[in-house]
């Protein structure tokens, strides 16, 4: 009786159950909130339904995002095939020399994986720091090849040279300032053990997390970003985006699209960016899976100003929406659930400036009241957010996610029309 | 689906996400269904809650005890067989009338502890309410209703009078009336949704939930008011022509009828398209049947004439010092429904007592004035104090009435009366009475008892019998007799005059006590002992027929 009371206990203790009640009660009081404004506050059914689905789609990442749990015993562990890990990179002599190195100590058999780093025309020590590694790796047993070029080529040139320079069945693409676990490589292989699957995602952590407010916001957006949005689609073998800092692709399947990838144009401009979602498309477009890695580590450097923040969010939406655009040709081949998610995924943000605009300028000005009920729900789900977070880090950052859900809502929403306009301006703005 | 996933696993989620979301349902459900309840909260209606809470606990434990004793109790604690009780049917049924409950009692508002008590304590004393149905197959006659029956009624339909009364009504198995305004409650205009007066919603749920009936209470266009001169003053809607501003005139009678009909059945077709039911019941705003009158004399009648076509039963509202009884009887007009307002300041236990008086009383009556059992002052001041009963004549009135509630019904009694007549140049020991313009009396003065009768108000006299001994004024014993169509009075038991009135009018009625001088304030009985009994023929009476007199 008593050992059963302490199993119960444990798993109460264990499993956060206090702060999952608080979870879900806050996701009850949204949806109480939605059904009122449905009804009473917004005379237009279109505007609470749209209410509505926002705070639907956000829950159904949680909820699907629930059952990604993998299971070991179902995939072969002792599945060791050859890999490359593949650096891209252009100006990073601060970073580089770590990168290679991290690489280079992966938990791995030696004989069977490589690095490849290809200095991409950079100005400052790159190249050096490169070489350095090299030498180091080398004493470690660990291959590097570095491949050097005068004049930059982009991004997408280098990380297409890694494939053709690679003889390795798998590729793992790692950008210039992420770093990788020693057993990453290990949790990442794991997966192609399903010949079907193609790409794997890793988990990317923030390094400069406690740098400022800025990147403990993106450290908790990180998170989630990964681990309930990828988690949810990896449910569904499509990950839309199986992003540079950290992801494994098989090689034989990105050698088939190399050259339509290479050569990618979105009305009448060469795409520069974007490139990591722009690959996982190709293949999804083949009917391969692509999934999500939690276990699979690595670290990366966010942009610690405003400035450079705000430039980097316009790349990121440009690119989405180019490839969304693209992706809603084919996703509904799809699982029915992924394809319906993703269209309501792509068409929320869409019409999100809309109705901020309404809720918060319109209709108090219409009115004269203050739009509590829509505030109360922005609120409610930036904290379901952020208590997302705490739940499963008990990190004291979980905060931070509440403003960032706020943040996003209200300022970062207004990126995408001006990502819409400018989406052929195919300028990389910094960096 | 992503084929690393154990089936087990995901089988296990499922079930805690559907218990999760079973509960979630459950708790949405909850608000769906209590959704009225809870966006119309306000805090003191827990008062009322917290009654009720406790009222179930304690009926809980008490259910829980007798079956406890039931089951394992000793055999003397078993439960004696229902005895049969024969069911005493009542004679007359009270209808009580509330506005609302507020935090603080005041002139249209009880506090939810006050109306708690008031309600739990009828529960107690046995009262149970009737619907209007019963009401109106009591009055025509059609239906029998147990002692201890009334009617629960609240006026002008508002919030504060369903949400915090509903649990009450719910856990003592009451039902209620309430009467709404349709201007009020079932305005089409959804914008001017009151946050005071109930909605078209909330009104369809009260008839759902089977506790509640909806009666009119007029239309009330503009608020219940109309203009009634050139100056802009104002008064109320249905008994006052209206003054047409841009014709600078009243209008005229027919016009009139057709408002008073148009609120009249207006209001009741309104309410029987909204809620799909059927109104028989009315309720006359500001208890305005024509009386309050300033313009117009003749609305009582066309008033009266239009509630009687249009409903089966009609409120109006009595003061406790109104003349006449509390009840309802079953001869009296349906369009003229008495309802008392039970005042804050009563506790349960009084209001309690007040119905219980007003209740038909048996004919073996004794009174020694240690409680009030049900004497009532119409006018002048009555005190009822250490075992006697006080009438005086206020410093306004020529003389006092008091009125004993709950005697209606009596038909043939003989009363004694034990009284010390200490000041006025009459005193008179009614009986048969039925209103204020229709009873026999007894009257005595220094030199004379004459037998009167009044008729709609016009006062007769039957009979003289001069005193050649002035009446002692301390300890005097008085009485009257009312057998069949003979009328006696009676001075220290004998009978000093008698009339056979073949002319009866009223073979039934009530018990009264007037005094009276001709100076203000010169009046003052104060009465000891009242009994009454079953009259019999007197043989002592000397029936002598008034032609005989004449």
């Amino acid at each position: 009786m008593i050992a059963k009371l302490k199993k119960a206990y444990n798993l109460y203790s264990l499993r956060n159950i206090n702060l999952w009640i608080i979870f879900y009660f806050l996701v009850y009081l949204v949806l109480v909130i939605k059904l009122i404004t449905i009804k009473e506050i917004d005379n237009n059914i279109l505007f609470g339904l749209y209410s509505l689905g926002v705070s639907l789609y956000l829950l159904s990442r949680f909820v699907i995002a629930y059952f990604y749990e993998v299971d070991n015993k179902k995939m072969r562990v002792d599945y060791l095939p050859t890999i490359s890990f593949g650096v891209p990179a252009k100006n990073e002599e601060d970073n580089i020399r770590e990168t290679i190195l991290k690489m280079a100590k992966s938990d791995y058999p030696k004989n069977k994986f490589d690095i490849i780093a290809v200095n991409d025309g950079s100005t400052d020590n790159t190249l050096q720091e490169m070489l350095v590694a090299k030498e180091i790796a080398a004493r470690h047993g660990a291959v590097v090849k570095v491949i050097d070029w005068k004049e930059n080529r982009g991004k997408r040139e280098g990380m297409a040279e890694c494939v053709k320079m690679s003889k390795k069945d798998l590729v793992i693409f790692v950008d210039s300032d992420s770093f990788v676990n020693q057993s990453t490589a290990r949790n990442l292989v794991k997966y192609f053990s399903d010949p079907q699957v193609v790409a794997v995602a890793g988990q990317a952590y923030v390094t400069n997390e406690n740098k400022n407010y800025l990147t403990k916001m993106q450290s908790v957006r990180y998170y989630i970003a990964f681990k309930a949005y990828k988690a949810a689609e990896a449910m569904f073998n499509s990950v839309t985006c199986c992003s540079g800092c950290c992801s494994a692709y098989r090689r034989q399947a990105v050698m088939e699209v190399l050259a339509d990838w290479g050569q990618q144009r979105f009305l009448g401009i060469a795409c520069t960016y974007g490139d990591d979602r722009s690959l996982t498309n190709f293949l999804l477009r083949r009917g391969y899976k692509t999934l999500f890695a939690e276990e699979a580590i690595c670290h990366t450097m966010v942009p610690d100003n405003f400035r450079q923040f705000m430039r980097q969010q316009l790349r990121w939406k440009k690119s989405w929406v180019r490839e969304s655009l693209i992706a809603s040709t084919f996703i509904w081949r799809r699982n029915i659930i992924m394809s319906l998610s993703f269209y309501l995924g792509f068409i929320l943000p869409l019409a999100a400036p809309i109705i901020v605009l309404r809720a918060l300028v319109w209709y108090p000005y219409m009115t004269g009241l203050v739009p509590c009920y829509y505030l109360l729900g922005l609120m409610l789900m930036s904290l379901i957010y952020g208590l997302y977070y705490y739940i499963h880090t008990r990190d004291r950052k979980w905060f931070y996610g509440v403003l960032f859900a706020v943040f996003y809502t209200l300022v970062l929403i207004w990126q995408l029309p001006w990502a819409i306009i400018n989406i052929r301006d195919s300028r990389w703005g910094t960096r | 689906m992503v084929s690393f996933i154990s089936t087990k696993t995901v089988i296990k989620k499922i079930a805690l996400l559907g218990l999760v979301a079973i509960i979630l349902a459950g708790g949405l459900y909850y608000y769906e269904k209590n959704r009225l309840f809870l966006e119309n909260f306000r805090w003191y209606y827990l008062r009322t809650y917290r009654d009720v809470v406790i009222y179930r606990a304690r009926e809980f434990r008490f259910r829980f005890l007798a079956t406890v004793n039931h089951l394992f109790g000793p055999e003397i604690y078993a439960k004696p067989e229902a005895e049969k009780k024969e069911t005493i049917l009542t004679l007359s049924v009270p209808v009580l009338v509330y506005h609302g409950l507020s935090p603080t009692a005041n002139r249209f508002d009880i506090t939810p502890e006050g109306f708690r008590d008031h309600l739990f304590e009828l529960k107690k004393a046995g009262y149970q309410t009737i619907t209007l149905s019963q009401m109106k197959g009591f009055l025509t006659g059609n239906l029998d209703l147990p002692q201890k029956s009334f009617l629960l009624t609240f006026d002008d339909g508002r919030k504060d009078s369903y949400y915090p009364t509903d649990p009450i009504l719910k856990d003592l198995g009451f039902n209620a009336v309430m009467f709404i305004s349709t201007q009020a409650s079932l305005n089409d205009d959804q914008d001017k949704d009151s946050q005071y007066y109930l909605n078209r919603e909330e009104l369809k749920k009260m008839v759902e939930s089977g506790r509640w009936e909806i009666g009119s209470h007029a239309i009330q266009e503009d608020g219940g008011f109309v203009t009634i001169n050139s100056y802009g003053e104002k008064r109320n809607f249905l008994s006052n022509r209206q003054w047409l501003i841009q014709e600078n005139r009243l209008e005229d009678e027919e016009a009139y009828v057709a408002r008073v009909v148009r609120e009249l059945a207006g209001s009741k077709k309104q309410i029987e398209d909204a809620l799909d039911i059927k109104v028989t019941a009315f309720s006359y705003p500001f208890s305005d049947f024509g009386q309050q009158t300033v313009n117009f004399p003749p609305s009582r009648q066309i008033i009266n004439e239009a509630v009687s076509n249009i409903y089966d039963l009609a409120f109006y509202q009595t003061w406790p010092h109104d003349r006449g009884f509390s009840q309802n009887h079953r001869d009296e007009q349906t369009s003229m429904l008495k309802r008392m307002e039970p005042y804050p300041a009563w506790n349960g236990e009084f209001l309690t007592s007040l119905l219980e008086n007003g209740q038909s009383k048996n004919i073996y009556f004794e009174d020694d004035f240690s409680l009030n059992q049900g004497w009532r002052r119409s006018w002048g001041e009555m005190r009822l104090s250490s075992g006697q009963l006080e009438i005086r004549s206020s410093e306004q009135t020529t003389g006092s009435f008091a009125l004993l509630d709950g005697t209606y019904d009596w038909t043939d009694y003989r009363l004694t009366l034990s009284i010390d007549w200490l000041k006025g140049s009459h005193f008179s020991l009614i009986g048969r009475f039925r209103d204020e313009s229709n009873y026999y009396s007894c009257t005595y003065s220094d030199n004379s008892v004459r037998v009167e009768k009044q008729i709609d108000g016009q006062k007769v006299l039957l009979k003289e019998a001069k005193n050649e001994n002035v009446l002692s004024k301390n300890n005097l014993t008085v009485g009257a007799s009312f057998w069949q169509d003979e009328i006696g009075c009676l001075v220290g038991g004998e009978s000093v005059v008698s009339v056979v009135d073949n002319d009866n009018a009223y073979l039934s009625g009530g018990v009264a006590v007037k005094g009276w001088d001709k100076t203000l304030g010169n009046s003052l009985i104060k009465i000891k002992h009242f009994t009454s009994e079953p009259a019999i023929q007197n043989e002592n009476y000397k029936p002598i027929r008034l032609a005989e007199m004449l």
